[in-house]
């Protein structure tokens, strides 16, 4: 069999081998075993249910959380020629909706949201293909434990019954053991299922924090820092404006960067996407909404001008690094003000209990408050959870994730092995590179030269090839 | 320069004193009669809808007056003569829209997409490629794009995007032209975001934007008048019908011979909304039967009273001083007629 996976992943996939924990996690599901595969950033692991989609030529149903990252997906099969792919989520009208369920055994890779599976109508449809695999992307959302949690994961037990338990695979990159524990459990999957984990380590990404006594301080280091690395890289924020002042800096002083957050309109969003996978920018300034589905190799620096809510997020946003094992750099800024605002962003997203006390009762007036809390709260409402039961999982979800953030100041913080830090958060064990110079540090001089990051001075004035209107319709469309 | 504020002067007279409210409305798409009614005066219909950010719009008005651009009048705010320089100067130098009209029939957002996806696909289907990111994944857009393809095909796709464009742009300025095809992305070229454009050309991103969605719209106006098969696509984003809904089915009853009353049974409404609904109709479209609605002795009665006196500047109570038995919604009737015939005469 080995052989044969093999020759399949380089017909149908053009690859020459799998990539870690990709082999394993086929060979158990077509051992027939219900899989939770827990494998690190950048592993591919879409490539895993896709393989077993062509394998048994059986539909794939995929729930996946966000509908960016879905149409990513679709977008990333069709374009590797695969046209036999749907996203069925709230993007469709009735009629596209009506006409897609019809069509439904036309699909190969079915990709459902989990508010869709919520309606009886598409799960009477799905309920009739005879499903080669369900998959739950993203699946640490099932954990209340997890700082992801949706409370329309936890239906998907029920679901995968009246599904007819089809061949399982939930997929994550971080879980942590509690997490884990959850998925299974409450996917039902806790007798028979195989748990495959990998520690979520990258140990090519170098870890380095620095503390500051104030923002203009981090900003200066951070224009220090800019031109003397190597490469392409990311630079995270969890402000829109502050995202856009920067950038605005950044293009001033000569920079190839672009910004990159919700408030653009998507055709926009596609073109800085585009033009960073393509070499054409050097640096983008970002909010979490960036990056998901990127699969660029050579990004050699990601750098954190505000530290996300918890380690889960971080690992996931520093996962995007040096893809092509080659050595890069994370790196996390902070100034005092820096917790605060992240302590407020988490109460902003969770509904107080004012709200929740108003919208039980005027649950029709929600549908206009399209907010993270609300939409939060929205779907607990729909969800069947009363009252007194939200007041109380608000309350746990606010501990839980100030917690989550203190794990995340504690890392910035600490002198000891960082690497070792994050592995022990996740439950991992992890091989001690600490003594090598190479592994983290905190507040030290960052050793770019001994990672050969240390590059030319990036701000160079950078020739615009201006070509005339015409000359871009020639080029743009090759006379036949 | 801030151009961002500073195009509110475009819908300002120096000899017309304008209600703020009322271009406030028409641009908000909030249509009350009283709104369309001074818009028609104003000559501003134009503007209904149009996709600019609203916000701040009173206090930046308040800048303007206190800059003294713009002067506060009983009736309204008046260019000053400093204002009419600006805006002389803000025409020179920045893209406005030029095809307002177009916005108010058209889905404009939905165009766009088209548009863009449309350029990309002939863009690779001339280099034979297949294998491409879409620029856009929207369902409907790509779905209403494949069901024209099936239809015209690739040979026409390609002729007609290229004869379209290279027309279309040979009677633009230069820097328009440059500009709009420099956004555009097909084979092993990507567009540029308009914040990138913006600082390259030292423009504002406000001025890339309106630029954009003019041409847009010409561009879609110039393929309807020419009747390019790619028409077919834009007609797709057409709406049905500029009148709303109800104000369509009370005017349908009314061109069927019901009278007022009847109407108002009919539908369950109030006589006042029939008459607002009829008024709104007689704003919008010129060749509205008024004179089944206003006899010729009532406009004659009203015309006379108000003989030297502007249209805009009639008074309903001196009216009913005069004739009490002439109402407010035939008073209103005739001060449309004399609107819309005095347009047509200058």
């Amino acid at each position: 069999m080995k052989e044969k996976l093999e020759a399949i992943l380089k017909s149908e996939f053009g690859y020459p081998t799998f990539k870690t924990g990709q082999k394993e996690t086929i060979e158990s599901l077509l051992a027939g075993k219900d899989t939770l595969a827990i494998l690190p950033t950048g592993t591919g692991k879409s490539l895993c249910y896709q393989f077993i989609g062509k394998y048994l030529k059986r539909s794939v149903l995929i729930v996946s959380p966000l509908i960016s990252l879905m149409q990513d997906q679709v977008e990333q099969l069709r374009y590797s020629g695969e046209k036999a792919v749907v996203a069925l989520n709230s993007q469709l009208s009735f009629a596209e909706k009506r006409f897609v369920l019809q069509n439904i055994a036309s699909f190969q890779y079915i990709y459902v949201s989990p508010e869709m599976l919520g309606s009886a109508e598409v799960l009477n449809a799905l309920g009739q293909l005879e499903l080669g695999l369900f998959v739950i992307d993203e699946a640490h959302c099932i954990s209340q434990w997890g700082p992801d949690f949706r409370p329309e994961y936890l239906n998907l037990g029920k679901i995968r019954k009246k599904l007819h338990e089809p061949l399982t695979l939930a997929l994550t990159a971080t879980a942590t053991p509690r997490v884990a524990q959850d998925i299974t459990a409450s996917l039902g999957l806790a007798q028979t299922g195989n748990v495959i984990r990998y520690p979520v380590d990258r140990p090519n990404i170098y870890l380095g924090t620095q503390s500051f006594i104030n923002e203009p301080e981090k900003l200066a280091y951070l224009l220090e820092l800019l031109p003397k690395l190597n490469g392409k890289g990311i630079i995270y924020f969890s402000s829109k404006k502050k995202a856009d002042e920067i950038n605005e800096n950044l293009v001033t002083k000569g920079f190839k960067s672009a910004v990159y957050h919700a408030d653009l309109e998507l055709t926009e969003r596609f073109l800085v996407q585009q033009q960073f996978l393509n070499d054409q920018l050097d640096v983008i300034c970002a909010t979490s909404a960036f990056g998901m589905g990127i699969n660029k190799p050579n990004i050699r620096y990601v750098i954190h001008y505000h530290m996300p809510n918890d380690l889960e997020a971080y690992v996931q946003e520093i996962g995007r690094c040096s893809r092509d094992g080659k050595t890069g750099i994370a790196v996390l800024l902070y100034e005092p003000g820096d917790l605060k605002r992240q302590e407020f962003l988490i109460e902003k997203t969770l509904p107080n209990p004012q709200q929740i006390r108003y919208f039980t009762k005027h649950q029709e007036l929600l549908q206009n408050f399209p907010s993270e809390e609300m939409q939060l709260l929205a779907r607990l409402l729909a969800n069947g959870y009363q009252k007194d039961q939200i007041e109380t999982l608000v309350k746990k979800r606010q501990t839980e994730r100030n917690v989550a953030l203190q794990k995340m100041h504690q890392y910035l913080k600490t002198g000891n092995c960082k690497r070792q830090f994050i592995a022990q958060y996740f439950g991992d064990k992890v091989e001690n590179i600490h003594g090598s110079g190479t592994c983290c540090g905190t507040g030290q001089a960052l050793p770019l030269e001994k990672l050969g990051l240390l590059g030319e001075p990036a701000v160079k004035v950078s020739e615009i090839n201006e070509l005339d209107y015409r000359e871009i319709l020639q080029q743009l469309f090759k006379e036949t | 320069m801030d151009y961002g504020s500073e195009k509110w002067l475009l819908y300002f007279s120096e000899s017309q004193p304008r209600r703020p409210a009322v271009i406030r409305q028409l641009l908000s798409n909030h249509l009350t009669t009283s709104a369309l009614f001074w818009g028609r005066a104003y000559g501003l219909l134009d503007i209904i809808a149009l996709p600019l950010d609203i916000n701040n719009f009173e206090p930046t008005l308040d800048e303007l007056c206190q800059k003294k651009l713009l002067v506060e009048t009983s009736k309204g705010m008046c260019l000053t003569a400093k204002g009419k320089l600006r805006v002389e100067e803000l025409k020179s130098k920045h893209q406005f829209l030029r095809e307002p009209a177009f916005f108010n029939g058209f889905d404009l957002k939905g165009w766009e997409k088209q548009f863009y996806l449309l350029v990309q696909v002939a863009s690779e289907l001339s280099y034979q490629n297949n294998k491409y990111f879409a620029i856009t994944n929207d369902f409907r857009t790509q779905q209403l794009f494949k069901n024209w393809f099936r239809r015209y095909g690739k040979a026409t796709l390609l002729e007609e995007i290229t004869t379209s464009l290279t027309d279309f742009l040979a009677h633009e300025p230069k820097l328009d032209a440059q500009l709009f095809c420099e956004q555009l992305t097909g084979h092993g070229r990507l567009g540029q975001t308009k914040a990138q454009l913006a600082a390259r050309y030292r423009l504002q991103i406000a001025e890339i934007e309106v630029g954009w969605r003019d041409m847009c719209a010409r561009y879609a106006k110039y393929l309807l008048e020419q009747n390019f098969e790619l028409a077919k696509l834009v007609l797709n984003y057409k709406r049905l019908s500029n009148l709303p809904a109800s104000t369509e089915k009370t005017y349908t009853l009314f061109l069927a011979g019901k009278s007022i009353e009847e109407i108002a049974n009919l539908r369950r409404i109030r006589k006042s909304t029939v008459q607002e609904h009829l008024l709104n109709v007689a704003i919008l479209a010129d060749d509205f039967p008024k004179e089944q609605l206003l006899s010729p002795k009532i406009k004659k009665q009203i015309v006379d009273l108000f003989e030297n006196c502007p249209v805009l500047d009639w008074k309903f109570q001196q009216l009913h001083e005069s004739y009490p038995e002439i109402s407010f919604f035939e008073y209103r009737l005739c001060q449309i007629e004399r609107i819309i015939a005095g347009e047509r005469k200058a």
